[in-house]
């Protein structure tokens, strides 16, 4: 799909200097009346490989009448830092930065945040202390840090022994002590954060309402999720590996989703919204 | 100091120009995004060398190429109009006249026409570039094979099968790159310009590259020049996924663009 025009910026330019890059309402589209769409990538080898997807979602959402507000976190994509300086209190850092930026540029009433994959971990918990947004969409969450770190380590373990193929009389270098997961930096914190993190509903803390976006066979939430909406089957997946190809993008399959995704948020917020303003 | 510069067919692309201008004014290293990959580059190498660099006064450039990251398809523009659009706007607008243009596949492959297009290219960094397979290549894959053992030669001769059979698509068909006989013309003609050149093979490119000789082989005697330094690293894989392969490429890009930046405003 194309991708409609879009302006980059830097959140906290003096000291963290983020990467966010907005997507802006389409023109005719009345200013305020629709929410506001906080993106939240993936994590590790996930973001680099959706970069265009992500984006092209951001486009699709803004030409439904919702700015959207794409970031990197601090140490990772085009942001300032390096990588082993992310782990969750550094996000909850960088996503109160960009709520505020996506609120003061757009001066929406709403917001929503769609965070993808491992990005759910630390945005459910935020959030859920928080309560700065209306609505949580988690598309593809995953629900178990724990697990999701002992995957991408045995994963990380096969690249390391692939990369490059093995040849007779080449030396290999498997320092499985240099900090690195899947080719980026992840810190002792930022592993200990996802092994202690699962996607539980808090009896004590009311979650903010959420949607979730989810593979047809995906195991069901252990959280309260008030609306599914089921992705196709074989459509490309997040976990296809970090060659120099692999990247996925907005598929007309994938575009149906974001399209259902996009309306039903109109309805229910955008109507919402409405009624408010008559009262 | 970063700073976005918007470039190209109505300015519809964008790039992150890193270092500062006021206390950087020498060539730029441009860095255009390498194959899908976004322009922070392959575990974000294109970033860290962005970091590495800002400090010692050398700016960089990094981007998105047509229909790749975030950057929009544009009808009639590829990443090689891309990238010389790029360099219109770095010399306009933020005081740049010598370019360093390069990175991995195919921004190796994209800065190698850049070079041979524009005079303003004064250097070029081909990290798995332009190769040509022959005599050096035959004789080091055979060695290979005879070095493995026995019990992988039948898996190589039923993989060797399977590619036949499936007429499997190599490294090379993604890429683009001149005939033999244009390369080695071009090749000298850069030469001649005194256009400084690292090249660095890796062993992640073994359908094309597996002998340092390779390299003479494939481009002539002006391979000899000063001008051009050639590094065969056969433990480190197309992307370099290790962190200390990274810092090793790291550290090698940084001395060159160093001694390179030290000639500035005297090549011809």
């Amino acid at each position: 799909m194309a991708i409609a025009a879009w302006e980059p910026l830097w959140l906290d330019e003096s000291s963290r200097c983020l990467y966010a890059a907005m997507h802006p309402a389409a023109p005719g589209a009345f200013p305020g009346s629709l929410p506001g769409v906080l993106i939240v990538p993936p994590l590790l080898h996930e973001q680099p490989r959706s970069r265009r997807f992500v984006t092209e979602v951001a486009s699709g959402l803004g030409a439904m009448g919702m700015p959207c507000l794409r970031f990197d976190f601090f140490g990772t994509g085009d942001s300032d830092g390096t990588g082993d300086q992310l782990d969750f209190a550094s996000m909850h850092h960088d996503l109160d930065l960009a709520i505020a930026a996506l609120r003061a540029r757009t001066g929406v009433d709403a917001v929503v945040v769609l965070g993808w994959r491992a990005a759910a971990l630390p945005v459910y918990g935020w959030l859920s202390a928080r309560r700065t947004a209306d609505l949580l969409v988690l598309w593809e969450p995953l629900a178990d840090g724990e697990l999701w770190l002992a995957e991408i380590e045995r994963e990380d373990a096969i690249q390391r022994r692939q990369r490059p193929r093995p040849r007779p009389g080449v030396a290999r270098l498997t320092d499985m002590d240099d900090g690195q997961l899947m080719g980026f930096a992840a810190s002792a914190q930022l592993r200990r954060d996802l092994a202690r993190t699962r996607l539980v509903a808090d009896p004590h803390t009311p979650a903010v309402p959420t949607w979730a976006v989810l593979q047809p066979e995906a195991p069901r939430l252990s959280i309260e999720v008030a609306r599914t909406f089921l992705l196709p089957p074989s459509i490309p997946t997040f976990t296809g590996g970090t060659d120099m190809e692999a990247t996925f993008f907005l598929s007309p399959l994938l575009e149906r989703v974001v399209n259902d995704l996009g309306r039903a948020l109109v309805d229910e917020l955008g109507r919402a919204l409405l009624e408010q303003e008559f009262r | 100091m970063k700073t976005f510069v918007r470039f190209g067919s109505g300015n519809q692309l964008l790039g992150i120009l890193a270092g500062d201008a006021a206390t950087a004014s020498g060539p730029i290293l441009i860095l255009p995004s390498a194959g899908l990959q976004p322009r922070s580059g392959p575990f974000r190498l294109y970033v860290e060398l962005a970091q590495q660099l800002a400090p010692i006064g050398i700016r960089t450039f990094r981007f998105d190429v047509p229909g790749v990251g975030e950057a929009a398809r544009l009808a009639g523009y590829d990443e090689n109009s891309a990238t010389l659009a790029a360099i219109d706007a770095l010399q306009e607008r933020h005081g740049g006249s010598e370019f360093a243009v390069g990175g991995i596949c195919s921004a190796a492959d994209v800065a190698w026409k850049a070079a041979v297009n524009d005079r303003r290219v004064k250097a070029i960094l081909m990290l798995d570039g332009v190769s040509f397979t022959g005599p050096w290549y035959i004789y080091a894959r055979a060695v290979d094979r005879i070095r493995r053992l026995p019990r992988e030669w039948l898996r190589m001769l039923t993989d060797a099968k399977q590619a036949r059979s499936e007429k499997g698509m190599k490294s090379a068909d993604f890429r683009d790159w001149p005939s033999h006989k244009d390369a080695r013309r071009e090749f000298s003609g850069l030469v001649a310009r005194q256009v400084d050149q690292l090249w660095i093979y890796t062993g992640g490119f073994t359908d094309r590259f597996q002998h340092p000789r390779q390299f003479s082989w494939s481009f002539g005697e002006s391979t000899r020049s000063p001008q051009v330094t050639m590094h065969y690293w056969p433990d480190c894989d197309h992307t370099f996924f290790a962190r200390a392969h990274r810092d090793r490429l790291v550290s090698t890009i940084r001395e060159w663009m160093v001694e390179f930046c030290s000639n500035a405003g005297k090549r011809p």
